[in-house]
């Protein structure tokens, strides 16, 4: 009887499995790392920006002109060169706005002015919303901000624009400059 | 092979009828010879037995395809590396691979347009085999267990799942996995990236 229920056994066992199938595994990992960083597109580059060249600043009484002229000015000579995009692998940039006056290396007597103060506006896309980081000239900080999430992906994300022109008594005549420094950094 | 019984009886005929009732349905050929009409009745019973050995397909000691890559600055840095493995493998076979994240995937998910969650990579297997080699290629995204995408690689080795070497490839060297940097567009988020690719082999029908 043995003999017979192992002869069973063999003759059910080679049915079963004609072909004995086995699988064997191999395990690989791979990991890799992308820095926190900031760029500017395209070209991956680090800096962004224009000269905008704003013509004459006084009225004809010697003042400065309207606020909302030099503003209109501003964007119209800047045009493109206002806009950026600028990408950062972080999800919470820290931005800075820096802006300094428009001013003239010749004194000014008393009655006359050789500053002109101006709030420069910039305005951060983000995906979700917008943010606007606003610096007066007049005061000498700059101010930052961390964005609440990323950078819009797609298009041009940061924008500048002036608000604010002021200047006391008449501008004396010359060449006036002043500066918007904006910083991008990734932020913790 | 072939087995044979002495004389049976009682019980022990049932048994052995039953064994060979259970050996027809396989084989259709077997015999069976019975001498009747003695005192004691004396039966023979031929069973005749067929099997075949399976081929053995795996991994040589040593030659499993293993281990843990650090590629380093994924956005800046090109990449390639291979793993090596062997295989004994005594008839055809086949090789499939499956690719946990589906590329090196960071978290959390990002979901903004121009901005990226996982790098691509490339997944190219090159077996050598009895009489040349077999090679496969496939993007870590086709090798995601739900992909659709058209990928020989994709999957858990099986009779007739995976990349088929169609002849033996035992103890030969010179086979390799090789994962390498793919191309993208978009800005890859920071953070750590990481995937596991599991490679399996198994004798192919």
């Amino acid at each position: 009887m043995k003999k017979i229920a192992l002869i069973a056994l063999a003759a059910s066992a080679a049915i079963a499995t004609p072909a004995a199938a086995q699988t064997v595994t191999g395990t690989i990992n791979i990991t890799g790392s992308v820095a926190a960083k900031c760029f500017v597109l395209p070209g991956a580059g680090s800096t962004f920006g224009t000269t905008v060249a704003m013509g004459e600043l006084a009225d004809t009484d010697g003042t400065l002109l309207p606020s909302a002229t030099l503003s209109s000015t501003f964007g119209t000579a800047g045009g493109a060169g206002l806009s950026a995009q600028v990408l950062c692998t972080s999800a919470n940039p820290e931005v800075s706005v820096l802006s300094e006056p428009l001013a003239n290396v010749v004194a000014a007597d008393p009655g006359y002015d050789n500053s002109i103060d101006y709030t420069a506006d910039v305005t951060f896309t983000r995906v979700g919303g917008t943010t606007l980081v606003s610096d007066p000239s007049a005061v000498p900080a700059a101010t930052i901000a961390t964005l609440a999430s990323r950078l819009t992906g797609t298009g041009t994300n940061v924008s500048v624009a002036t608000s604010g022109w002021t200047a006391a008594g008449v501008l004396v005549a010359g060449s006036y400059t002043g500066k918007i420094t904006i910083l991008v950094a990734p932020g913790v | 092979m072939a087995f044979s019984t002495k004389a049976l009886t009682g019980k022990r005929i049932g048994a052995a009828a039953l064994a060979a009732a259970m050996l027809t349905a396989a084989a259709p050929a077997a015999a069976q010879t019975i001498y009747a009409g003695g005192v004691p009745a004396s039966q023979v019973l031929s069973v005749p037995v067929t099997a075949t050995v399976g081929g053995r397909c795996g991994f040589a000691t040593g030659g499993v395809p293993t281990g843990n890559q650090n590629v380093g600055q994924l956005d800046t840095t090109t990449w390639s590396y291979d793993f090596p493995f062997t295989l004994e493998c005594t008839g055809p076979s086949r090789i499939a691979v499956v690719s946990s994240n589906g590329g090196l995937k960071t978290a959390p998910t990002v979901s903004a347009p121009g901005y990226l969650d996982t790098a691509p990579y490339d997944v190219a297997v090159h077996v050598v085999r009895t009489g040349g080699s077999t090679d496969g290629n496939c993007a870590a995204a086709s090798l995601l267990g739900s992909s659709l995408a058209a990928c020989a690689l994709r999957g858990t080795a099986a009779p007739t799942v995976g990349l088929f070497v169609n002849t033996p490839s035992f103890g030969l060297s010179g086979s390799y996995l090789r994962v390498t940097k793919s191309a993208y567009t978009g800005t890859l988020v920071s953070g750590s990236y990481g995937d596991t690719l599991t490679v399996t082999v198994s004798p192919a029908s």
